[in-house]
Parts: structure tokens; C-alpha cells; sequence
């Protein structure tokens, strides 16, 4: 079992130096991440932009907000640390800082709990499509998510991966996979949102 | 001693917790340490959720648990989800549809099936919000904290399945095994000795004479670079 009730991790301390929003972020192994991290966190941001138009423009103000632009501190930075998902077309072939990846962890939480309301309205229109066995774009706010998703993904993502050439194929994976993050940003919104995003991303990552 | 009631609300969830009041700080509001009862009601399901401390750290612990699997996409193996004990829950969920299951076995009807509540990803959020709630809360049941930790690399789940990862061998051989069966019906070519072969070359080519050393000193002569030591 990964959880037990009253017992302490064991974890590395947290540096003292970093901003405070930081700092309830626990460390895992080395300075650097892994590139599945870096995808999955680069993936999240995309549906976020797919749900908000001008999503780059909200998680750059993000950032100053809550003191993390000594990290990534502008639109370049910023789009440089997203490139360190190697499903990217431009793939930067380096390793995402462990201070980038809490940094863009911070502002995927933080964006996702200010669009709380449509991401619950569209998974309930998903449920309630999915019980009444009708397609997905039925419903125009959901169909327009998926349709900026799908778009989002095509033109940014590398299609000669094969990964990539398979999700592209059909609509349908596209969508699941849409629908999937949207599920995942909604766990991102509560209390322990952050936290708990955070911790997950080193699933099937450490020791 | 004096009893105290705390409830944790969210959208769809309401989770309430009554125990016995500890130890007053000075103008601060007294901790519940002692838990007596816990309800749990999920909004649209008709069952209560409901039992001792025992229900309660058992149902923080598997939603917490599951949750993780669910924000990570890679699901935490789950002791209780075989045989639920006493107060047990678990929580799984078909790959066919959206829908989490949560199975619970109450203390009162242990020899029963379990009961089993359907719940969309809403409100397994609104669930984990008040536990998240409840565990954020300093002022009850202070000893008591949950470690959430990331799942360890041994249960992480291959990108491609294993039948899609043996495709290429399988390719490989097969296509080996059709190259091998085509090439066993050509005729076996004729072995020829290589020695016979240089021997009747050798009868054939007529004999050159040899150089006579004049020449070849000439020949040397003429490659030499002029003006080089």
C-alpha cells in the first residue's frame, strides 16, 4: 500500500530558498524530471487551453501572482519548459527542472481551480450524455472543448511518433484522452490539489 | 466531557463527525479527539455512509488512494478490494465506462454482500474534497495525519501492452520461418574446389618472363621524387 494513516514520509526537506508556493511541495529524487512528467504536465496545460481562450496569457500572470517568475518568467521560458515533453514536434531534448515542473504544477492547480465550474459542467454533460447514450457533441460547450483539444494537439504534437500517429488516427482517442485530463484537472481543484497533483506525477517514478 | 460536531461540506458531499471534546488552547476552538461516529452522505445516492473511527480511516484511506490512481492514470493496488473486512471499502472502476464503484461492508451485516455505490468522477471529487477538508483540519483528530506518497516504480504499467510489444519478434520470426521454407526448395548449388579451379587458371595463362633488376632499379628511379631528402 502507498498511503498510511499516521505515519510520516520520510521525504528530503524542502529548500528554503524557493518561493513559498513551493513550498509545500515535497522532493522527490534528483534536481531533474522525468520526460513522462514533463508530458503529462505539458498535456494538463493544453486542455487547460483548450477550456480557456488566452490559457498561455492567464498562466504567465499566474506566475507573477504567486512569485514564480524567478523560474520561468516569460513567455519563452515558459514555452521552452513546455517543450520538454518529447511528444512535442519541437521536442528541446533536455530534462525539465524539478523547480520548472513544481512551477508549472503551481499553475496548472491554480488555473484549473479558477475554471472549476466549467470542468464540472462539462463532465456532468459528459455523464449525462454517456447515460443517455448520445454523442459527445450534442452538447456545444463540450463539443467545443474537444474540437480546441483535438486542434491544440494535431498542430502541436510531433504525428511522426507513433504514439502520436495512433491518438491522431481517430477522433475518439483524441477525445478520451481530452476527457481524461478533464477528470484530472478536477482532482486538481480541491484543497490538497496541488499537493496531490504533484505527488502523482511521481507515480511509477521513484523506488 | 463535551461532545462536538464538525461537518465538511462540498457540492455533493457531506461528511459529518461527532466525538469528544480534548484540551481547550486559550481563545481558540476546542479539538474533537476523540471520534465517537462519522456519516458520511453523498447527494443522489440513497445509502448513508456511517460507522466508527475504524469506518472512517478506512474510507479516507481508499478514496485518497484511488484518487491518486486517478490523477496519475496508474492504479494503486488496493489490499482491501479482494475480501472487504469488518468496515472495509474499496473502490475499483470498469474500463468501459466513468463510473467508480465503491464497495462498503457496514460493521452490523458482516456475513452480507457488500454494498455497492456507483458514483460519477464529480462526486468521487466532492468526496475527496471534504476527507482533503477534514484532513486540513487542525482542530480534529489532531493525531492523526495521512501520508500520501507516490506509487513505486515496480507497479507502473508498460505504455504498450505486452502483446503489442512482442509484435515485431513475432513479425520477425514468421517472416524468417516463410524466407527459410522458400530458400529450402532452391537446388543446392555445385561445390567446386577452389584449388582445381586455380590450377587449370594457371594452365591456361601463359608464362610472363620475369623483370631483370636493370629494369626495375629504372622503374624505382623514375617513382623517386626529385628534390625531396
Amino acid at each position: 500500500m502507498s498511503q498510511s494513516a499516521g505515519v510520516v514520509p520520510n521525504q528530503t526537506p524542502v529548500e528554503t530558498s524557493q518561493p513559498s508556493a513551493l513550498k509545500t511541495l515535497p522532493d522527490f529524487g534528483g534536481g531533474y524530471c522525468s520526460p513522462q512528467i514533463a508530458q503529462k504536465l505539458d498535456l494538463m496545460l493544453l486542455a487547460l487551453e483548450a477550456l480557456q481562450l488566452g490559457g498561455s496569457e492567464l498562466m504567465l500572470r499566474l506566475l507573477r501572482e504567486q512569485q514564480l517568475a524567478q523560474i520561468i518568467g516569460n513567455r519563452v521560458f515558459l514555452w521552452r519548459s513546455r517543450c520538454t515533453n518529447p511528444w512535442r514536434r519541437s521536442y528541446a531534448r533536455r530534462q525539465l527542472k524539478r523547480s520548472e515542473a513544481k512551477a508549472l504544477t503551481v499553475v496548472t492547480s491554480q488555473l484549473a481551480q479558477r475554471l472549476t465550474a466549467v470542468i464540472r459542467q462539462l463532465l456532468l454533460a459528459q455523464q449525462t450524455l454517456a447515460a443517455k447514450d448520445l454523442p459527445l457533441h450534442n452538447h456545444y460547450r463540450l463539443s467545443a472543448y474537444l474540437t480546441q483539444f483535438r486542434a491544440h494537439f494535431r498542430s502541436r504534437m510531433n504525428s511522426r511518433r507513433a504514439k502520436i500517429a495512433d491518438y491522431i488516427s481517430t477522433e475518439e482517442k483524441l477525445n478520451q484522452l481530452a476527457l481524461n485530463l478533464l477528470q484530472q484537472l478536477l482532482f486538481c481543484t480541491g484543497t490538497a490539489g496541488t499537493k496531490r497533483l504533484w505527488i502523482s506525477l511521481f507515480d511509477g517514478e521513484v523506488r | 466531557m463535551t461532545t462536538l460536531r464538525r461537518q465538511y461540506i462540498s457540492p455533493n458531499c457531506n461528511l459529518t463527525l461527532e466525538g469528544l471534546a480534548g484540551d481547550t488552547p486559550a481563545g481558540g476552538l476546542p479539538s474533537l479527539e476523540t471520534l465517537l461516529h462519522a456519516e458520511c452522505q453523498i447527494l443522489g445516492i440513497q445509502t448513508l455512509l456511517s460507522g466508527g473511527r475504524t469506518f472512517l480511516e478506512n474510507l479516507v484511506n481508499a478514496v485518497s488512494i484511488y484518487s491518486q490512481g486517478v490523477l496519475s492514470g496508474i492504479t494503486h493496488p488496493h489490499h482491501g478490494l479482494a475480501n472487504l473486512t469488518e468496515e472495509g471499502i474499496a473502490l475499483d472502476s470498469s474500463p468501459l465506462d466513468s463510473i467508480h464503484r465503491l464497495r462498503w461492508r457496514p460493521a452490523v451485516d458482516v456475513s452480507s454482500e457488500p454494498i455497492t455505490l456507483e458514483l460519477t468522477s464529480v462526486q468521487l471529487f466532492d468526496l475527496l474534497e471534504t476527507i482533503d477538508q477534514l484532513l486540513a483540519d487542525s482542530q480534529t483528530l489532531p493525531n492523526w495525519q495521512l501520508s500520501i506518497e507516490p506509487l513505486s516504480r515496480r507497479f507502473r504499467r508498460a505504455e504498450e501492452p505486452l502483446a503489442q510489444r512482442a509484435q515485431p519478434l513475432a513479425l520477425g520470426t514468421v517472416g524468417m520461418a516463410i524466407a527459410a521454407a522458400g530458400i529450402f526448395w532452391l537446388p543446392i548449388p555445385e561445390v567446386r574446389d577452389p584449388a582445381l579451379i586455380e590450377e587449370r587458371i594457371l594452365e591456361e595463362t601463359p608464362i610472363e618472363s620475369e623483370p631483370n633488376e636493370a629494369s626495375r632499379d629504372k622503374s624505382l628511379e623514375e617513382d623517386t621524387p626529385v628534390g625531396e631528402p
